[in-house]
């Protein structure tokens, strides 16, 4: 069993060959530097366990494919902040799946959106002054149509 | 990449308009290769409304990094895009793109339609010649054996204009082709051309010349050694394709033009195939595959796919054929695994799926007119065919373009 520190100090144990999954924690462990625990300063308890829930559905339910897409659709229905928790937790824990899933969740968010709808979800100030702005969408009409 | 960029994140104002509580005091920031890994997931159109969304933004998603990490994930997608001229008012054509939906979705429609409003009424006949990386070459020739070339990309409905090689002679043949080399991140026109009147003895070969979009040029490149046929080449695996005729023996060979190397190799031809070598035949790129098109008549087609590339022994055969009320002009690109588009004579779209051997009407929202031979697939990509150069600048064709043809 390997055991794995939130950066909040939340502890979560979880089996080796679950928890490899995570090309980090498997170079990590490769590297012995797993003897007690492994740290995770980048991500936060709620996160984490988000994270191993993934990581163990995945390995426990490995060969049954449309279990696991009913699962990841259910999976990535969280509000908007988790979401990016999660996909920055994939991205350091080098989760090849749950990136993808993630990525792909907000790859397909964005396409239904407007320009200010992206703007509010992400957080953007809009730095263009109106007539930059309008020819900005001129020149992207294909965009718009 | 010049600029940083950071996403910050706060929660999304939830339906019932009250802003929820924790916003962005513990948003965190995301790495750039993550913001690439997302948005090269997105689509071309989605893109272009973004770049509208803050200067940061507009850099990142114009850079031309994230164009080609983005072109190289939507390269992968089965292709469901087709280009394809309409006539107006001949002899001029318009230009329209159908994008196929997948079968998933809630509507009845296996497609649409878009008029493309690029070069409108001013094309003469015009020739699609080629597609790779989401840009598609069209020649149009007004009156003479001489075209003008548009490279396009309609997708982002950009457009270039350039001039034929100056090396050919007038009342030449010939045959055109269009490729990327990766090695040089250039695109490459081929002009094959070959004389006829003085070719009595045989003693002219066919003329090879090659347009680099980055230098702007033509080069004669040398000799090519067969009698090219009519059709443009086609693009695949880094080398362009043509079908030739061996002056040795007058046998119908495969001939790739490698666009790195500019170096010609024959590829394997299929052992089984019967059919005599001057017939009507054609090449196509359907699901990655070099394919070979031979129109037995108009109701009868055999398609070759060679399903391994230049594994001679891989070449595989599925037929077509039609009832006496319909003609089949031949396959366009692969939906999905086993499903062929296929043009027919006339005005519409059939997906003839290859397992059950069942072929259905597609029905294609917008399409109303009658369409030419020649449509290409393509793929949707943000790259843009103009090429920035102190030494070269690309003519917009607004500069300097006549209304008649």
């Amino acid at each position: 069993m390997i055991v794995l520190n939130s950066s909040d100090g939340a502890t979560f144990e979880v089996e080796e060959s679950v928890a490899v999954q995570s090309q980090t924690i498997k170079h990590m462990i490769e590297d012995n530097c797993a003897d007690t625990s492994i740290p995770l300063p980048n991500v936060n308890g709620v996160t984490l366990a988000r994270v191993l829930e993934y990581i163990k559905k995945h390995a426990e339910a490995k060969d049954d494919e449309e279990g696991l897409k009913s699962f990841d659709a259910e999976f990535v229905k969280v509000d908007q902040a988790s979401l990016f928790e999660i996909i920055l937790a994939a991205n350091y824990l080098d989760i090849k799946g749950l990136l993808d899933l993630t990525c792909q969740t907000v790859a397909d968010q964005i396409k239904d959106l407007t320009v200010e709808e992206v703007r509010a979800i992400f957080n953007i100030m809009n730095d263009f002054t109106p007539e930059e702005e309008a020819k900005l969408r001129n020149d992207h009409a294909w965009a718009f149509e | 990449m010049e600029s940083e960029i950071t996403l910050t994140m706060s929660l999304k104002i939830d339906a019932s308009g009250e802003m929820p509580v924790a916003m962005a005091d513990s948003a965190p920031d995301f790495p750039q290769e993550l913001i690439i890994n997302i948005f090269s997931r997105v689509q071309a159109k989605s893109i272009g409304k973004c770049r509208c969304v803050s200067k940061p933004w507009r850099s990142l998603l114009s850079d031309p990094l994230f164009i080609k990490a983005h072109l190289n994930l939507h390269l992968h997608h089965p292709q469901k895009h087709i280009l394809i001229s309409i006539p107006h008012s001949p002899p001029s054509y318009n230009l329209s793109a159908v994008t196929f939906t997948t079968t998933s979705g809630s509507s009845n429609n296996d497609g649409f339609l878009e008029k493309l409003t690029l070069l409108e009424n001013q094309l003469c006949f015009a020739e699609i010649v080629g597609s790779c990386n989401g840009l598609v070459l069209v020649l149009t020739f007004k009156g003479s054996n001489t075209p003008t070339m548009y490279l396009m990309n309609p997708t982002t409905r950009e457009l270039v204009k350039f001039q034929p090689s100056p090396l050919v002679w007038d009342d030449a043949e010939t045959s055109y082709g269009f490729g990327y080399d990766s090695s040089s991140d250039d695109y490459k026109i081929v002009t094959l051309s070959h004389d006829w009147l003085l070719d009595k003895t045989e003693s002219y070969p066919a003329f090879v010349d090659v347009f680099s979009w980055r230098t702007g040029t033509w080069r004669r490149i040398g000799c090519f050694p067969y009698v090219p046929s009519s059709h443009s080449g086609v693009f695949l695996n880094g080398s362009i394709h043509w079908l030739a005729l061996s002056k040795i023996d007058g046998l119908c060979v495969i001939i790739a033009l490698d666009t790195s190397c500019e170096q010609f190799q024959q590829l394997p031809w299929p052992e089984t195939d019967n059919t005599p070598h001057n017939g009507s035949r054609k090449l196509v790129v359907l699901g990655g595959c070099l394919g070979m098109v031979v129109v037995q008549s108009r109701h009868h087609v055999d398609v070759w796919m060679m399903k391994e590339y230049g594994v001679g022994e891989s070449w595989t055969k599925f037929i077509v054929t039609t009832p006496k009320n319909a003609s089949v002009w031949g396959p366009i690109c692969l939906l999905g695994g086993d499903d062929v588009v296929l043009q027919m004579g006339g005005k519409n779209f059939v997906v003839h799926n290859l397992k059950e051997r069942t072929m259905r009407d597609m029905v294609i929202a917008g399409i109303r007119d009658k369409f030419r031979r020649g449509v290409i697939g393509f793929s949707e990509s943000l790259v843009s065919p103009i090429f920035n150069s102190q030494q070269w600048r690309a003519t917009l064709p607004e500069d300097d373009f006549e209304n008649s043809c």
